[in-house]
Parts: C-alpha cells; sequence; structure tokens
C-alpha cells in the first residue's frame, strides 16, 4: 500500500510517500509499528494524525489492504 | 445546491453570483494577514491532499445544506505561496432568504478549518 505524508509528517518522514507491504491487511495500531519500524521516532505523531483511505477519513477499525492509498492527515489549517 | 469547488494555485479572482430564485448572497474571503505568531510575515503557503480535499469539501457542503438550504454555494481555495493581501479562500453561499446563508458560510467555515485536509504548511518572513 502506498502511504501519503503532509505538511510537516513530510519533513518528518522525509519524503512524500512510502510503499508498505500489507498482506493480508493490516489495522491502524499495526500501520503505525510498520512506519515506525521504517521512520525511528515517527509514532510520537500518531495521538495527533488521523488516517485517510482512499480519500477518506478511516474508522477507528479499519483493516488496510494492499492496493489501499493511505494518507496521514495531521491537524489541517486550511481557509 | 449547485456546487462549485476550485483548488488552485493561480490567484482567486471575484465571481459575481446571482443565482436565480435568490435574495441572499453571503460571501466570505479570507485574507492572509500581515503577521503570524506575532512576526511580519510577506507571504503563507498552503498545501492540499486536493482529491480528499474536494470530496471532504462537497461532504461538508452537502451536509451543512440539509440544515441552512442553499441553491448555490461557491467554494475556492487557493494553495501554494499566498502573499499578504489576497484571498486564500473565497466562499460564496446563496439562498432565498439570508438567514440559511449566512448560517451556511459559518458553519461551512468552521467544519473546514477542522476538517478539509489543507494546511498552512510555512510563513514566509519580510525580507530584511
Amino acid at each position: 500500500m502506498k502511504v501519503k505524508f503532509f505538511a510537516h509528517l513530510q519533513s518528518a518522514a522525509g519524503c512524500e510517500e512510502l510503499a508498505l507491504s500489507a498482506s493480508g491487511g493490516v489495522t491502524g495500531d499495526e500501520l503505525w509499528r510498520l512506519l515506525e519500524e521504517k521512520i525511528p521516532g515517527f509514532g510520537r505523531y500518531k495521538n495527533s494524525t488521523r488516517i485517510a483511505r482512499n480519500f477518506v477519513y478511516a474508522e477507528p477499525d479499519a483493516v488496510f489492504h494492499a492496493g489501499d492509498e493511505i494518507a496521514l492527515i495531521p491537524p489541517v489549517s486550511g481557509g | 445546491m449547485e456546487l462549485e469547488i476550485l483548488i488552485t494555485s493561480q490567484p482567486l479572482v471575484p465571481v459575481k453570483t446571482t443565482p436565480e430564485g435568490c435574495g441572499a448572497v453571503v460571501e466570505f474571503a479570507g485574507i492572509v494577514r500581515g503577521e503570524e505568531d506575532g512576526g511580519a510575515i510577506s507571504a503563507l503557503e498552503y498545501q492540499a491532499y486536493q482529491p480528499m480535499a474536494e470530496r471532504e469539501i462537497e461532504r461538508l457542503a452537502r451536509e451543512i445544506n440539509v440544515e441552512h438550504p442553499c441553491a448555490f454555494v461557491r467554494v475556492h481555495h487557493r494553495i501554494g505561496i499566498v502573499p499578504v493581501g489576497e484571498t486564500a479562500i473565497l466562499l460564496q453561499a446563496a439562498s432565498r432568504h439570508r438567514g440559511a446563508a449566512f448560517a451556511f458560510a459559518s458553519a461551512f467555515m468552521d467544519r473546514l478549518k477542522q476538517e478539509v485536509p489543507i494546511w498552512k504548511t510555512r510563513a514566509i518572513p519580510v525580507a530584511k
């Protein structure tokens, strides 16, 4: 699956997006664990970040699959 | 409700709106101020997750329209570098009577600032 980063999460991740393998699907907690493995320290953003799947905010119990476009949405500030 | 959504890096241009049957058009323009966190700035930089931002704007507009029905809504948001004094967001809401349009505009802006994936990513200081 593709994971996209925005705003300050881009500089924290050091990239705009990365690919994660998700055979069988992963929960939100598992997604954050995978991200922490790839980007040590990234988990500090978990509590302030929402997860979107395929352009829609995901429910807390969502399971993400290969082929999904995941976006990590930090607090927004448009307008 | 007719809905027009635009997210663009180009300057926003005022558009006259006179939908048929509407007696009220409420317009809100969000303008970049010359200071941010107490310091003088020359511009703000905005970023959007564009496909999702467009969907969220539509979702919010349709939800708010149930309670505050408008015949026409226009939402234009600028991204990229927006200089001080220029418009970052333009909202127009048109309804039969003023109450719905005022209420729509207020509710929409409150929710946009909480839910639509658009960010101010950088305040560019005034060059010294």
